[in-house]
């Protein structure tokens, strides 16, 4: 966690820096008679500076950690806890990545979807295709080998058709919201 | 006993088959939302609001309550069954209810919960039917420089009690939505702060498109990095809890829900910490102390009473300060400003029976909730076995119709996106989301009092320090600083060990 906070508190610090050099060439008004009180880059300068001195905080505290943990002894690993202690969630034993290709899954598919295909395609079909395609590839993930093909594509069909035609209806015809 | 009037005649205004059916549906759904990890009360009361902005304020508002209320609830069914909160609310509840599960009495410990939960609404809604008009009167006194505290007070407190481990980070969180405030006109010269000649970017971030990122695409993102939960297996004992076995905590009951709306009151901080701080003081205050963390009946009670007593303590600063008690209630204010309801300070002068039909909204949302609980629990529990890898891509397209839907721009379905994106990684890294919103909403408020104050105090400093409101909330910003800086605490930690120490030593001498 030391480096992590050690990186973003360096952003943060030199985000703060941008705010700050970006709020101080805004326009003061001063041509007319403005009160320099009320210049528009008062309010964001004060908030970036108090940002990048509290990310160089992070920084400084981040950097003491780092040089703490490497001047400490190594000490003799603790014993393990009891993993059934009764007290965790039970989760479904799966495989160590299974956790990031679901999430990269949806990253990439959720960007694409809202990123791209919503303006570009009509709504119902980019809907469609999106929780088609999604839903697909994360019933493949779960199963494994465990399930038919047919299966996991008629799943995904279901849903897809479902959550399309439930959108456009329930939006569009009961609460008459506009879609993309 | 005007306020009484306005209460009964809230509650006839929305016996119609209408209201009815609005209370019946949005507290279901708001249950179901928060019944499933990921959808949390903040994302339903988002989406909701968006669905909601074609119809009548009244009509509008009582279906975000509904939802608000349920979902606070609904949260308590998969902490007790899974041990994985619904909303972050309900992590206390996880603590008793979950053992209590384990021990063959899951029926028992959702009946509690429920009663709980019923409880402490309404001790919430009585106290927000009392304080919100004396808030309203006092705050009559705010003038900018006030407000301006106010402001800077909310996102210190938020960041300290939100991130208690490490407040940096909370502090971190809010000023930085504190400057994603500050980007598009700003409310002087209406110059475009940060826009760099793009109309989208002079328009500002929309409050709704923010939340639903960080509540809806974020959330999306972390449980689909989460490990799948295994399918719960519900219990066979009764859901309806004995009165006998409710009525003989009533202590932890009111004090809970006391504590748990005073929590709610305070900005930016709500239902988590109103749940913690009415489990800890209930423990300390117990009797049988050795039962907590294993299935205690009282531990799961004072918790649930605690966060659903946040709900109505949430609105009271919605209602009197227009500064929300917490991120669920930050959309709710966002709504009111949407369907033209203006509150703040003059609420009790221009629209005084409004307070009293939220009272009467909060009334019937948990007479609603006790109602599912009682009938409905077992035939809701099917809810947590759909698997999130089905829902959650339907959740991320009502994510984008509802950041589409209030202004029709695309961009917001983008800040939608960004939002969720860096919402997902400032998470990852142990930043706590409310700070944040809460910057967002109190952005334009610290900005323009500051400026307001200084050009009527002609550039000086003396009035917002001096002023008795304000120095008293710039001594609290100044004390929860301090307090959450470790050398600090480690220090008074060092003092008040020795004072102790000698205190002993000299009634031992």
């Amino acid at each position: 966690m030391h480096r992590a906070d050690l990186i973003i508190g360096i952003v943060l610090t030199l985000f703060g820096a941008v705010v700050v050099r970006e709020s101080l060439v805004m326009p003061r008004f001063a041509s007319i008679g403005a009160d320099p009180v009320t210049a528009p880059g008062l309010v964001p300068g004060l908030l970036g500076g108090i940002i990048g001195l509290l990310g160089l905080l992070m920084a400084v505290r981040a950097t003491l950690g780092l040089r703490a943990a490497a001047s400490a002894a190594p000490t003799e690993a603790s014993a393990p806890e009891d993993a059934d202690d009764g007290t965790e969630p039970r989760y479904v034993v799966e495989s160590p990545h299974a956790g990031r290709n679901r999430l990269a899954t949806m990253l990439v598919a959720g960007l694409i979807f809202a990123g791209l295909a919503v303006g570009r395609l009509p709504f119902w079909l980019a809907t469609f295709l999106f929780v088609f395609v999604t839903v697909a590839l994360l019933e493949f993930q779960r199963y494994g080998r465990g399930r038919a093909v047919w299966q996991r594509l008629a799943v995904a069909l279901v849903i897809a058709g479902g959550t399309a035609w439930a959108v456009i209806y329930v939006f569009e015809s009961i609460f008459l919201v506009r879609l993309p | 006993m005007e306020g009484l009037g306005y209460f009964f005649n809230g509650i006839l205004g929305f016996l119609d088959f209408t209201s009815l059916w609005d209370i019946l549906w949005a507290t279901l759904l708001g249950i179901v939302v928060g019944m499933l990890p990921g959808l949390t009360a903040t994302l339903g009361v988002a989406l909701l609001t968006t669905l909601t902005f074609g119809l009548p304020s009244d009509e509008a508002i009582l279906i975000l309550v509904c939802m608000y209320v349920g979902a606070i609830y609904g949260g308590s069914r998969s902490a007790i069954l899974l041990n994985i909160p619904g909303t972050p609310a309900n992590a206390a509840t996880a603590l008793d209810g979950n053992p209590l599960a384990r021990q063959g009495e899951g029926g028992k410990a959702m009946g509690i919960a429920t009663a709980g939960s019923v409880m402490g609404s309404f001790i919430g809604m009585i106290m927000l039917a009392t304080i919100a008009p004396l808030l309203a009167e006092a705050a009559l006194r705010f003038q900018s420089f006030e407000f301006f505290w106010l402001a800077v007070f909310g996102v210190v407190i938020s960041g300290r009690l939100t991130a208690l481990t490490d407040p940096l980070k909370g502090w971190i969180a809010g000023f930085l939505g504190l400057l994603v405030a500050m980007v598009g006109q700003e409310a002087i010269y209406s110059y475009p702060r940060f826009a760099y000649g793009d109309t989208n970017l002079a328009g500002g971030f929309g409050l709704l498109p923010v939340l639903v990122g960080l509540f809806g695409f974020a959330e999306v993102l972390s449980v689909m990095q989460q490990p799948l939960a295994a399918v719960i297996k519900t219990s066979a004992d009764s859901v309806i809890p004995k009165v006998r076995e409710v009525l003989q905590y009533w202590k932890t009951i009111i004090r809970s829900g006391v504590v748990g709306t005073l929590m709610g009151l305070i900005p930016g901080v709500g239902e988590d910490m109103g749940a913690w701080a009415s489990y800890a003081l209930a423990r300390g205050a117990s009797k049988e102390k050795e039962k907590y963390g294993k299935g205690s009946v009282e531990g799961l009670m004072a918790a649930e009473a605690g966060n659903n007593a946040a709900v109505p303590g949430a609105i009271i600063p919605v209602l009197t300060l227009a500064v929300p008690g917490s991120a669920p209630a930050a959309v709710l204010l966002a709504a009111m400003f949407i369907h033209g309801i203006r509150p703040g300070p003059l609420i009790m002068i221009t629209n005084p029976s409004f307070v009293y039909e939220v009272t009467a909204m909060v009334f019937l949302a948990s007479a609603a909730i006790l109602l599912y609980g009682l009938l409905l629990t077992k035939p809701l529990l099917l809810v947590l076995r759909v698997p999130p890898s089905r829902l959650m891509p339907i959740i991320l397209v009502l994510c984008t119709v509802g950041s589409f839907a209030i202004a029709s721009r695309l961009f917001d379905v983008w800040v939608m996106l960004g939002f969720g994106v860096l919402g997902f990684i400032l998470r990852m890294y142990g930043f706590p989301m409310a700070p944040l919103i809460l910057g967002v909403v109190l952005g334009p408020i610290l900005d323009s009092n500051l400026r307001r104050g200084l050009v009527l105090s002609e550039g000086s400093l003396v009035p917002f320090l001096t002023r008795p409101i304000s120095l008293a909330l710039w001594l609290g910003i100044v004390l929860t600083v301090l307090l959450g800086i470790p050398p600090v605490q480690r220090l008074l930690g060092r003092i008040f060990r020795r004072r102790s120490r000698d205190g002993t030593t000299g009634a031992s001498s």
